[in-house]
């Protein structure tokens, strides 16, 4: 696996259509890509958010943790971007995210991830995209709870 | 300390000075004997009165007559000789040499004994300015500048130790010596006598006038160059703040300025110098002249023989010399009393008057209770600290100190700990009053462990076992050889003290164990209190172990190494860590890494250093290296250049990630466009093209993901870590020890060796499931006491500098804990911590204290739970004692 691969699999990302090519690379250069096997952990619930995920492939499960239940929330399919909620806002962990199957991934620190937003307007609209795009899905949601 | 020197002096070297000054006593016979010879020498041998006209003359006999009332007999011990004047020349010449030759004896075991008499005042001096170093108030102390007072100790008072042999015996040895010249000029001719007189007594008067200018401005001096010492001393210590507010100019002015005026006292000092040599000189001179002219005029008129005259004149050489020798010594005490006095008056504390030592008090001070009486605490400048605190607190207790900062807690803790001492008010401990305490006992009573550790260069150990070093280590009789006996001797004569600082110090009592090899456990628990056992197995496995001192260690860390690689293979982790492997490339090390193939032996020699050297660079560019580096260097430069080209310069991204500093791209953009233009690859690097193999060395396939390596330039780089090896291996002391699976590498550190690979990038989670695996390991082979007795050999640096803040208040805690106070005051040391593991902290000291008592400030905001009492301070007053005894009653 080389940067120009990763920068392959980025273009192809919906959030980051458009962006740079020499952006995506710096991305690539500056983060750690990893790989995870089945059910191995990319944090916990309330850890702190020190780094974002961008799923390259396979995909991952949202669970709640409460108490000493775990309750599975949601899926993200590859070309998401998970965790980047609590860098932005500095919370912990808001819940925990377990890899469903063999999956590759970009970390982002948090340092870098800022630095990045900061430096390229590109990425920082790729990234509010995303964010916008499930706070319409939730809103959706929520309507169709409160019709239903 | 003795506020006059002289008295100082003589105090405490009277008898050796009185025994040196009988024999100066004893010299002067010999020493008028050998001012006398020449006369006999040019007038009965030379000019031959003796002979008058005989051809020989009996000479030489030696006899003394016994007085009268032993009956007077004369006894002969020689003879005598019969002699002609050649052989009676030769005989009195000789009879001058030895002279000569027992004067010179004599000065020399006089200056030796002067010498020794001065080294030991000086030793007995430092060593009394260093004890009332350790009496001063906590108060005063915090005022002293370190580098001044480490000056005053070690220079200022070295030329006062120099004058000090000579403060009583030179001022004697040369004025006899003087007045035996004058006596013996004088015995020749009353006039010359009277004209040295003269001229002695010029020399005397308008000489000190001169120097009283000189005395002034040695003063100066001195207190320049003390402020110059403390000034520097500032200086090092706040380096940071200087660079960091960029106020170098401004402490070089000041630096400048303070050398400046050190350079205008020097001038005018060593200007008049010159001017009383020059006087000095002239008079000395001016003496002979008139001799000459007086003498010689006595000598025609028949007044005065011409033996006389030459007698005179020798005698007379020896006059100013003495004379003018008083007059430096006048000038020395003068110049050393003032030294003698500023240093005094600089280390006159005001101690604490304490009570002897009473080993009964420690037990009843221990039972408490303790006593807090109107307890007040100002600044003398009218701001109040604390006022009218009152508390009466029974022991054993667990009290918390609760409050803002500045509420008058942090003032209460000191008083209790006797950090403070200038205070309205009363504290008392048991029946005893806490201020006049032997301070010996307050230390086996009470610790105090504040805001700001105080560290001593040495290992982690020595700094937590720093507190039990209280036990006098016997002076062992049976191993005293002579060399020994004279280092106690001189010590004990000195008023120092006779005990080794090498000797075993150590109390083990104090830390409830019995015996050395116990020590560690000891440290290690009280660690466990402070939370740094994590930091310490961190530290020994960082470390390198020593072969000659660690015995079968390697052996059982290699073991280690093979458990931890069959583990890994036995639960499909191999792609954690990949191991190193002689005959393959390690694709998660950089290229150097991959070139050098082990550890460096040498801590001053850089790997990027070492593959710079001609030697190694001709074994790479023959092993075709050249071309490779450069590519790859090539393929990093360009991909750095397309991706951080949209970056401003000093871009946090550049700082972290890039391989080319901001300020080199357009540098190496015209490196890459000419190493493109090659028609071929270079078979080696010259020049700019040096900097793209520099570039290469970092590379890490999995890591930087260029895609720059490839089979055949692995193969080409195990190739030449071969080549390479073969090279060192040649040299006398090789600097890389190359890594063998089977075999210890001692000059890596134990973590490298046991994980014996690099951890593999990409695997998520890697690193803590090694880290577990490690201690997993480390645990199950009874690795751990090593790892952590290594750990503990952790050097702190000066000041614990090497440490983190919480590392140092940490180690200052244990340093406390582990001699088990009977009180242990908790001020300001949990401060730097986060509050959660604070709480933690505060907890085990509670758990490990049962039945002693602690006292523990807790930050405003956070409650204290389970205290017995708790005392709650606001804008510095108590403002509730709140005691939760009853209740535990009760509930009994």
């Amino acid at each position: 696996m080389t940067i120009d691969s990763e920068v392959k699999s980025l273009q192809a990302l919906p959030m980051f259509r458009g962006v740079d090519g020499a952006k995506l690379k710096l991305l690539a250069f500056a983060s750690d890509r990893l790989s995870f096997m089945p059910e191995q952990k990319f944090f916990r619930q309330g850890d702190i958010s020190d780094s974002a995920y961008v799923i390259l492939s396979g995909k991952v499960s949202v669970v709640l943790e409460t108490g000493a239940t775990s309750l599975k929330v949601a899926e993200i399919p590859r070309g998401s971007i998970v965790g980047e909620m609590g860098v932005l806002s500095g919370s912990p962990r808001s819940a925990t995210i377990i890899a469903a199957e063999p999956t590759e991934a970009l970390r982002i620190g948090k340092d870098v991830f800022f630095d990045l937003l900061k430096e390229f307007p590109q990425i920082a609209i790729a990234v509010m995209r995303d964010i916008a795009v499930r706070l319409e899905k939730t809103n959706a949601r929520l309507a169709a709870l409160q019709n239903g | 300390m003795e506020p006059n020197l002289f008295k100082y002096i003589w105090q405490h070297s009277k008898r050796d000075q009185i025994l040196i000054l009988f024999v100066v006593l004893a010299s002067l016979p010999f020493y008028f004997m050998s001012l006398d010879l020449p006369k006999a020498i040019v007038n009965n041998a030379i000019q031959g009165k003796a002979f008058q006209n005989q051809t020989t003359i009996k000479a030489f006999e030696a006899s003394f007559s016994l007085p009268s009332f032993l009956g007077g007999a004369k006894i002969t011990l020689f003879e005598g000789l019969e002699v002609e004047r050649i052989g009676y020349l030769m005989g009195l010449s000789v009879g001058l040499f030895i002279l000569v030759m027992i004067n010179g004896a004599f000065k020399y075991q006089i200056n030796i004994a002067k010498g020794l008499i001065g080294e030991r005042m000086l030793r007995r001096m430092r060593f009394d300015l260093f004890r009332q170093l350790l009496m001063f108030r906590p108060e005063e102390a915090r005022l002293i500048k370190p580098s001044e007072a480490a000056s005053i100790i070690k220079d200022e008072v070295e030329p006062i130790g120099g004058f000090i042999g000579d403060a009583f015996i030179q001022p004697v040895f040369l004025s006899t010596q003087a007045l035996t010249a004058l006596a013996f000029i004088m015995v020749q001719n009353i006039w010359l006598g009277l004209l040295t007189i003269a001229t002695v007594a010029i020399q005397a008067a308008i000489i000190p006038i001169l120097r009283k200018k000189q005395l002034i401005l040695g003063k100066e001096r001195q207190i320049a160059s003390r402020k110059l010492a403390g000034k520097i001393g500032e200086l090092v210590d706040g380096m940071g703040a200087v660079r960091g507010h960029g106020t170098q100019p401004y402490e070089s002015a000041e630096i400048s300025g303070r050398l400046g005026n050190l350079f205008r006292i020097r001038f005018e000092l060593f200007k008049r110098k010159f001017a009383v040599k020059y006087l000095n000189n002239l008079l000395a001179q001016l003496t002979p002249f008139l001799y000459y002219t007086i003498g010689g005029y006595f000598a025609l008129t028949g007044s005065l023989d011409i033996g006389q005259l030459v007698a005179v004149i020798a005698a007379y050489k020896d006059i100013p010399p003495p004379v003018k020798e008083l007059i430096d010594w006048d000038q020395q005490r003068n110049d050393v009393n003032i030294k003698y006095e500023q240093v005094v008056e600089q280390f006159s504390p005001v101690p604490l008057a304490f009570e002897a030592q009473r080993p009964e008090i420690v037990a009843a001070a221990a039972a408490g209770p303790i006593v807090v009486d109107k307890l007040t605490i100002s600044d003398g400048r009218g701001n109040l600290h604390l006022d009218n605190a009152n508390a009466n607190i029974a022991l054993p207790a667990h009290v918390a100190l609760v409050g803002a900062p500045e509420s008058g807690r942090e003032w209460f803790a000191q008083a209790l700990a006797r950090q403070v001492t200038r205070y309205d008010g009363e504290i008392r401990i048991g029946n005893a009053r806490l201020l006049s305490l032997h301070p010996g006992d307050l230390a086996s009573i009470m610790a105090y462990a504040g805001p700001d550790p105080s560290l001593f260069p040495g290992s982690i150990r020595d700094n937590i076992a720093y507190g039990l070093r209280r036990r006098l280590p016997q002076l062992d009789a049976a191993a005293m050889d002579k060399a020994e006996g004279i280092r106690r001797r001189e010590a004990l004569r000195t008023g120092n003290v006779a005990e080794r600082p090498d000797d075993d110090w150590y109390d083990y009592g104090l830390a409830g164990i019995d015996k050395g090899e116990a020590l560690d456990i000891a440290i290690a628990e009280a660690l466990k209190v402070v939370g740094l056992i994590d930091d310490i197995y961190r530290f020994g496995m960082g470390a390198r172990i020593d072969p000659n001192r660690d015995g079968d260690l390697a052996e059982r860390l290699v073991e280690a190494r093979r458990r931890i690689r069959s583990h890994l293979i036995e639960n499909d982790m191999t792609r954690m860590i990949e191991p190193f492997d002689p005959a393959a490339y390690n694709t998660n090390g950089t290229i150097g890494e991959n070139l050098l193939f082990g550890a460096m032996t040498k801590d001053n020699v850089t790997p990027i250093a070492l593959l710079a050297e001609p030697a190694v660079r001709d074994i790479l560019r023959a092993e075709g290296l050249a071309a490779l580096l450069g590519e790859v260097g090539a393929g990093i430069a360009e991909t750095m250049l397309e991706i951080f080209a949209g970056l401003p310069p000093g871009h946090a991204l550049f700082e972290r990630f890039s391989f080319i500093n901001a300020s080199e791209l357009p540098e190496f953009q015209d490196i890459l466009t000419r190493w493109r233009q090659l028609p071929s690859p270079p078979t080696q690097l010259d020049g700019n093209f040096q900097r793209l193999g520099a570039l290469a060395m970092h590379y890490i396939e999995p890591r930087h993901r260029l895609g720059l390596l490839n089979d055949a330039r692995r193969a080409t780089i195990i190739a030449a870590r071969d080549k390479l090896h073969a090279h060192w291996s040649q040299l006398p002391s090789p600097p890389v020890e190359r890594y063998h699976p089977d075999k210890y590498c001692v000059a890596a550190p134990i973590r490298d060796n046991l994980l014996f690979g690099r951890v593999g990038y990409g695997v998520a989670g890697a690193v803590d499931e090694i880290n577990t695996l490690l201690r997993g390991t480390v645990s199950d082979l009874a690795l751990e006491g090593e790892i952590f007795r290594i750990g503990l050999d952790y050097q702190v640096g000066p000041a614990g500098r090497l440490l983190f803040g919480n590392q140092r208040s940490g180690i200052e805690l244990a340093r406390c804990l582990v001699r088990r106070p009977q009180i242990l005051i908790v001020d300001g040391a949990l401060s730097g911590y986060r509050a959660r593991d604070a709480a933690e902290i505060i907890d085990r000291i509670r758990l490990v204290s049962e039945g002693r008592t602690v006292f523990i400030d807790i930050p405003e905001g956070n409650e204290p739970e389970g205290f017995d009492t708790i005392i709650r301070f606001e804008d510095g007053r108590v403002a509730a004692i709140e005691t939760q005894q009853k209740e535990r009653e009760v509930a009994q």
